[in-house]
């Protein structure tokens, strides 16, 4: 079985044959593809109990994306805004991306800016699909995973192409004036692999430039510069032992010049792994992975007169040592690890200025199949917290396959998140407004309770329909109150119930065209049954593919419409997030892309994104129609 | 021909073209446009006479000072003086406004251009924590000297803005 290719079966005359050769076609619905979120180990996405959703390479490539944040935003039920204080924040399922865990490789991503994940800065060049799996999750995974997981899963070696190579030109005028190549954005993505007797070598190196673009002008910077640098060995020791190590440097600098004030920006982020991975004959896989991540930002204001006003230093060291154990049992398995990790924070605005965390947690997970139909999961997680209370994470799932090819699937669990190092310790004035924010050493971590119900159908050759129904209840929520004017705090007080279906729908029209949709509504209110601000309770999303019949071009829409829905902003006076006075239209965003491929060696691709030229000055998008034109050269196995 | 025709006509337009330039330049130079930084408002308030071109916290146009805006928060914020009177012209660049509007047009300032008011000068964006700078072309009238300034805020970072005025006559 070749997975993502439709199986053939031909019968020949063994005297007369030589060389058969098959000619595979892809399978459109990919159900046979493997994916490892919802389980922690790898299963075939067709017969994973938790229901996980997965952005695909091709999905990848007919979205026109440069980041993550730029992928995700165009999916239904996410919502991006471009905070000028750093970063995108992200909203899934109506829910701020602090209740989301993000994971680069099944690793967490350490340093966030605002207690979030900056997605801008992981580029999409070197990613080879993304797998996001709804409702609370951290009987795997932990602290974080209470309202769901995103999976970035970046090329593997047997993915790569042996050179891979792509310049890219983006420029938001929207009225597509020539600005010169110094206006704009520009990068250049390389990623390849060597394979060296038992070794397997892959490289990757991005760089991205942004000047005088739309998309920075509105945080007053004027250049952006990042830069990614990495590289992966892995070493076959033996038939059954494998050594892995993985490391990753990034970049970013930024800088910003004005008649008042000059900003500098430095961040950098270094990951290094280590892995080893074991099986016996006994069906035991250990994989041990010593993993451990650096990062700092450092931002500095200066008067263009001499006089420095700011300059902001935050250091974050996290190492982390993680066994895990799977063994297989038939058609059962069972899965479960160790992690313990110390991450330590420095910062001019935490308390001391230094700070530490340890936790060392154990889970288990057992996947039944009682029979070829119903297959279950249950787990189970334990947090000890070194500065708080410990916390225990169970989650039950099940699905059950009746008739040919419908399924149903249901999940329950409970996560958690603990607070982050400023939330407990910020100390911290705030210049302009002469209010103060102190952390709160005694926050509890926030918890959740979730349900998820779902069914599906799949023909693999043409459709496949699902449609769920996600429930889950938040309980501590950390927000932030005043203890008296001008002195703010955090508190575990909020609840909340978010609440959501789901129906997502893949249609191939013919060899040529094939078409996704998605339509996402959201009920979220709080503890007074109030709808919680940010809520947008309708959005949908639309996306056809046309392949020339001799696939030498391929014609990409997306589009997504966004119901109107009540923004949250902040009253200054008031000293809390209120509901903005007026409702938001509703509002849609296009996005086309078309590729030509020009030979074996090289493709051509331009795109267009907002092309119909939405925009909103306070609440995003932030930038308006924009072109990108990018070449790639690809050098594999078959054509070098 | 018609590429001579074309080319010519070009030629010609040019001194047309180059003409126009000189005089917006000469109105500027004329204008004496003045460009004022002020203090760190968060070092104290700040006062400005336009008269004198000079701080005067005795005699002054415009104040720029933190104002209590309750709860404990105070936000950076213009105003003028009760002694003028204000209108706003956006229908012209600021370059361009060489001429005094009528009378009737100016209306007592009372807090208008602080924040919060009909044309604040610095508003704050709840949704992002910024603040920025009004567009507005800001004309006031000194009703003790009789004298008309046009006024552009520029930009604000950090407790400090740039502001440019020039003196408008009746000539």
């Amino acid at each position: 079985m070749h997975i993502g290719y439709k199986t053939q079966k031909k019968t020949f005359d063994k005297k007369d044959i030589e060389e058969i050769k098959f000619i595979l076609s892809r399978e459109f619905i990919k159900m046979n593809e493997l994916v490892v979120t919802g389980t922690r180990t790898k299963k075939i996405h067709d017969n994973v109990p938790i229901a996980t959703e997965v952005i695909s390479q091709d999905d990848i490539n007919n979205s026109g994306a440069r980041n993550i944040a730029d992928l995700l935003s165009q999916r239904a039920g996410v919502s991006l805004q471009t905070s000028v204080e750093g970063g995108s924040v992200l909203n899934i399922l109506g829910m701020d991306s602090r209740y989301i865990l993000i994971l680069m490789d099944g690793q967490p991503i350490t340093g966030r800016f605002n207690n979030r994940v900056a997605l801008d800065q992981i580029l999409i060049n070197r990613v080879k699909k993304v797998e996001i799996v709804k409702g609370p999750n951290s009987s795997l995974y932990g602290s974080e995973a209470m309202a769901g997981v995103i999976n970035i899963i970046t090329k593997d070696i047997n993915n790569l192409e042996l050179l891979d190579i792509s310049a890219r030109y983006n420029n938001t005028e929207n009225k597509f004036k020539n600005t010169g190549t110094n206006n704009g954005s520009q990068n250049i993505s390389i990623n390849g692999f060597k394979p060296l007797n038992k070794f397997k070598i892959k490289f990757n190196a991005d760089i991205d430039l942004i000047n005088n673009d739309k998309s920075i002008q509105l945080i007053e910077i004027d250049k952006v510069k990042k830069q990614t640098l990495g590289g992966a060995i892995d070493w076959e020791l033996n038939k059954n032992q494998r050594l892995s190590f993985n490391v990753q440097i990034y970049n970013q600098f930024e800088t910003g010049k004005s008649k008042l004030m000059n900003t500098d920006t430095k961040i950098l982020r270094n990951n290094f792994s280590l892995s080893y991975q074991s099986f016996t004959n006994a069906k035991w896989n250990i994989e041990q992975t010593l993993n451990s991540n650096n990062y700092s930002r450092n931002y500095v204001q200066i008067r263009p007169w001499g006089d420095l006003e700011k300059d902001d230093t935050t250091n974050e060291d996290y190492l982390e040592y993680e066994i895990l154990v799977n063994k297989k049992f038939g058609s059962n398995e069972l899965t479960a690890g160790i992690e313990t990790y110390n991450a330590i924070y420095k910062s001019d605005r935490v308390l001391s200025g230094k700070q530490e965390l340890s936790n060392h947690s154990l889970f288990g997970q057992y996947d039944i199949n009682f029979f070829n139909q119903l297959s279950t999961i249950i787990g189970l997680r334990f947090d000890d917290y070194s500065e708080y209370n410990s916390v225990l994470s169970p989650r039950v799932g099940l699905m059950y396959r009746f008739k040919e090819n419908w399924k149903f699937r249901t999940s329950w669990g409970q996560g958690f998140r603990a607070p982050s190092f400023m939330e407990r310790f910020i100390d911290w004035n705030h210049v302009q407004f002469n209010y103060s924010v102190v952390g709160n050493s005694n926050l509890e971590p926030e918890k959740s309770e979730g349900i998820t119900i779902g069914i599906e159908y799949v023909n693999p050759s043409r459709y496949q329909m699902s449609l769920m129904f996600y429930q889950t209840k938040f309980n501590n929520l950390i927000e932030d109150f005043t203890i008296q004017p001008g002195l703010l705090s955090y508190q575990n007080i909020e609840k909340a119930t978010f609440s959501g279906v789901e129906l997502m729908y893949q249609l191939k029209i013919s060899e040529q065209i094939d078409s996704r949709w998605g339509i996402n509504w959201v009920n979220n209110i709080d503890g007074d049954n109030k709808t919680i601000p940010n809520t947008i309770p309708l959005s949908i999303t639309g996306a056809a593919n046309y392949k020339y019949p001799k696939k030498s071009i391929n014609f990409s829409i997306n589009t997504k419409w966004v119901g109107s829905y009540r923004p949250q902003e902040y009253d200054p006076i008031k000293g809390l997030y209120v509901f903005a006075q007026k409702k938001l239209n509703a509002y849609s965003l296009i996005m086309l892309k078309s590729t030509l491929k020009i030979n074996d060696y090289f493709n051509i691709s331009m795109g267009i994104d907002n092309a119909n030229n939405y925009t909103n000055k306070r609440f995003g998008p932030f930038v308006g129609r924009s072109a990108y034109i990018e070449i790639s050269t690809k050098l594999t196995k078959g054509n070098k | 021909m018609k590429r001579l025709l074309f080319g010519v006509s070009i030629i010609m337009m040019l001194p047309f073209i180059g003409c126009d330039d000189n005089k917006a330049d000469e109105t500027k130079n004329l204008m004496n446009i003045i460009e004022v930084t002020t203090d760190n408002v968060n070092d104290g308030p700040y006062y400005f006479n336009f008269i004198e071109s000079a701080k005067n916290s005795a005699s002054w146009h415009l104040s720029y000072e933190n104002l209590d805006a309750g709860g404990g928060n105070y936000i950076p914020s213009f105003s003028l003086s009760n002694a003028v009177m204000l209108t706003i012209d956006n229908s012209s660049k600021f370059e361009e406004i060489t001429t005094i509007p009528v009378t009737n047009l100016f209306s007592s300032s009372n807090g208008k251009l602080s924040y919060g008011g009909d044309n604040e000068v610095l508003t704050y964006d709840m949704q992002v924590h910024k603040i920025s700078v009004s567009n507005s072309n800001y004309i006031i009238y000194d009703t003790v000297t009789y004298k008309v300034f046009k006024i552009h805020f520029d930009e604000y970072s950090g407790g400090v803005a740039i502001f440019r005025y020039a003196e408008l006559t009746s000539n």
